[in-house]
């Protein structure tokens, strides 16, 4: 179990400052697959980098009761659209590296992912597409051997068949242990692949809701987004119509 | 005890991993820069030879400014390593901050590595010296014919003299603690100017050639590395801490 209690972070900026997340309680059980959304500067980014350290902050994450160290942190993996390769570096060598530091590192997974999706293995990573890259990266936190998988808009510049292929290998091959924490704008494309939805507005989780949920109360994803975010349907034809009707004046 | 012993090899994988990684990221253009300063160095040293810059070794070799390529070269390795470190964490922090392997054994591993490289380099210029030596001995026999020409050769030009001390104990102390704080210097650095490695590096520049028992900026020089040592250790304590 991953939980974070009252996780706060502040970001100090020249002009005062913001605060990121205002107060973050969650609890991941393992084997869940979670999708994590919200506009931009929700807070998304944020709460992964802290759940992983890479940020200092207020509160508590706890991993199975104990806090997140040196010795416990390989139970996380970390796939970020931002990168986390060594871009100088082969598949290979990045292999090699891993099965070094993570003695779980998924040998067979990590073949069947790069042949399935055709990555060429002694090519430098810097030479790779942005969709390959992409994949790589992908790749790499799911054959780390973690049990929380955590994931930041990983599929930012790959094409919709291509993600669509993404959500269908991960479903197949994930073991029950393994939980993914998947941030994400692609509402639609993951309401299928996720199996709970947790909303984050402005540093605070405003909506927390399971598909199975969702399904009782005959909703989609989407109309729960909507709903919790107090999205106006009319919002666009109102505005319209006061752009036209300006000109016909 | 097992336990121990399991920490213990999974701790030097993890180091080991880290330094193939260093030596994948950085080998080729430490490479380039060792041939670049090699053949430069041995075509000022025939333009200089043959363009009649002086009868003796001494003159030859002070005119044809190895020292100043060494320096060159130095300052350019010096940022080949650094940067590629500083890349390494900068586009692939992600990854380094999930290992096992503490900031501080990650520290220690970047600046035995960096020294390593350092003392290659080192290694490769008293090398290229005294191939000019005997490659000057070659082509005249007649003006320094002495069996003991290298020996004096180390004796009598400063620079070589300085880069291998040979009885002269403070510089060889100086020379190490130069080679130290300059590896763990350029291990910290991390981001923005590295402003303490420059300082660093300006001051092997301008105190690194000097007479035979110059004692006195041989000692501000350990001072200063001394200084520089202590910092890197103090303040990766404090960040472990």
């Amino acid at each position: 179990m991953l939980e974070i209690k009252s996780l706060k972070k502040y970001y100090r900026t020249p002009l005062g400052g913001v605060e990121a997340l205002r107060g973050v309680d969650l609890k991941i059980g393992q084997g869940e697959i979670i999708g994590l959304f919200g506009e931009n500067g929700a807070g998304k980014t944020t709460l992964l980098k802290s759940i992983l350290g890479f940020l200092p902050y207020e509160g508590e994450v706890l991993l199975d009761g104990e806090k997140i160290r040196r010795s416990n942190i390989s139970r996380l993996s970390f796939a970020t659209c931002e990168h986390s390769f060594f871009p100088n570096l082969t598949p290979e060598a990045h292999r090699e590296f891993y099965k070094m530091h993570f003695g779980t590192f998924r040998d067979k997974r990590y073949e069947a992912l790069m042949n399935f999706f055709e990555l060429p293995k002694r090519k430098a990573l810097k030479n790779y597409s942005t969709g390959q890259k992409n994949q790589f990266e992908v790749i790499m936190a799911l054959c780390q051997g973690a049990d929380y998988i955590l994931m930041d808009e990983p599929f930012v510049g790959n094409d919709i068949f291509n993600r669509e292929d993404f959500y269908k290998v991960l479903l197949g091959i994930l073991e029950p242990e393994e939980t993914i924490l998947l941030s994400t704008h692609l509402l639609e494309e993951v309401d299928k692949f996720v199996g709970r939805a947790v909303l984050l507005r402005q540093g605070r989780v405003i909506g927390d809701v399971t598909m199975v949920e969702l399904e009782e109360q005959n909703k989609t994803l989407m109309d729960y987004v909507k709903e919790v975010y107090g999205y106006r349907p009319d919002r666009v034809e109102r505005a319209l119509e006061e752009l036209t009707g300006g000109e016909d004046e | 005890m097992t336990m121990t012993a399991g920490k213990w090899q999974r701790n030097a994988r993890g180091a080991a991993s880290i330094w193939a990684l260093l030596a994948r990221s950085s080998i080729y253009k430490l490479l380039a820069l060792a041939a670049v300063m090699a053949l430069g160095e041995a075509a000022l040293f025939y333009i200089s030879m043959r363009g009649g810059r002086g009868y003796e070794l001494t003159d030859v070799i002070n005119s044809s400014k190895i020292s100043t390529t060494f320096l060159a070269a130095l300052g350019l390795w010096l940022s080949a390593l650094a940067g590629t470190e500083r890349n390494i964490e900068e586009k692939s922090g992600n990854t380094i901050n999930r290992l096992t392997l503490s900031r501080r054994g990650i520290f220690w591993v970047k600046a035995v590595f960096n020294i390593g490289c350092l003392v290659i380099l080192f290694a490769l210029q008293i090398w290229i010296a005294i191939w000019m030596v005997g490659a000057f001995g070659r082509e005249r026999p007649e003006a320094y014919a002495s069996p003991q020409r290298l020996f004096l050769a180390f004796y009598r030009i400063e620079f070589l003299h300085c880069l291998l001390p040979l009885a002269e104990a403070g510089k060889w102390v100086r020379n190490v603690f130069l080679v130290l704080a300059l590896g763990m210097e350029a291990a910290a650095y991390v981001k923005g100017v590295p402003l303490t490695l420059l300082l660093l590096y300006f001051v092997t520049a301008g105190w690194f050639v000097g007479p035979v028992g110059g004692g006195l900026t041989d000692a501000l020089c350990i001072l200063v590395c001394v200084a520089v040592m202590v910092s890197n250790v103090w303040r990766l304590w404090k960040k472990d801490a």
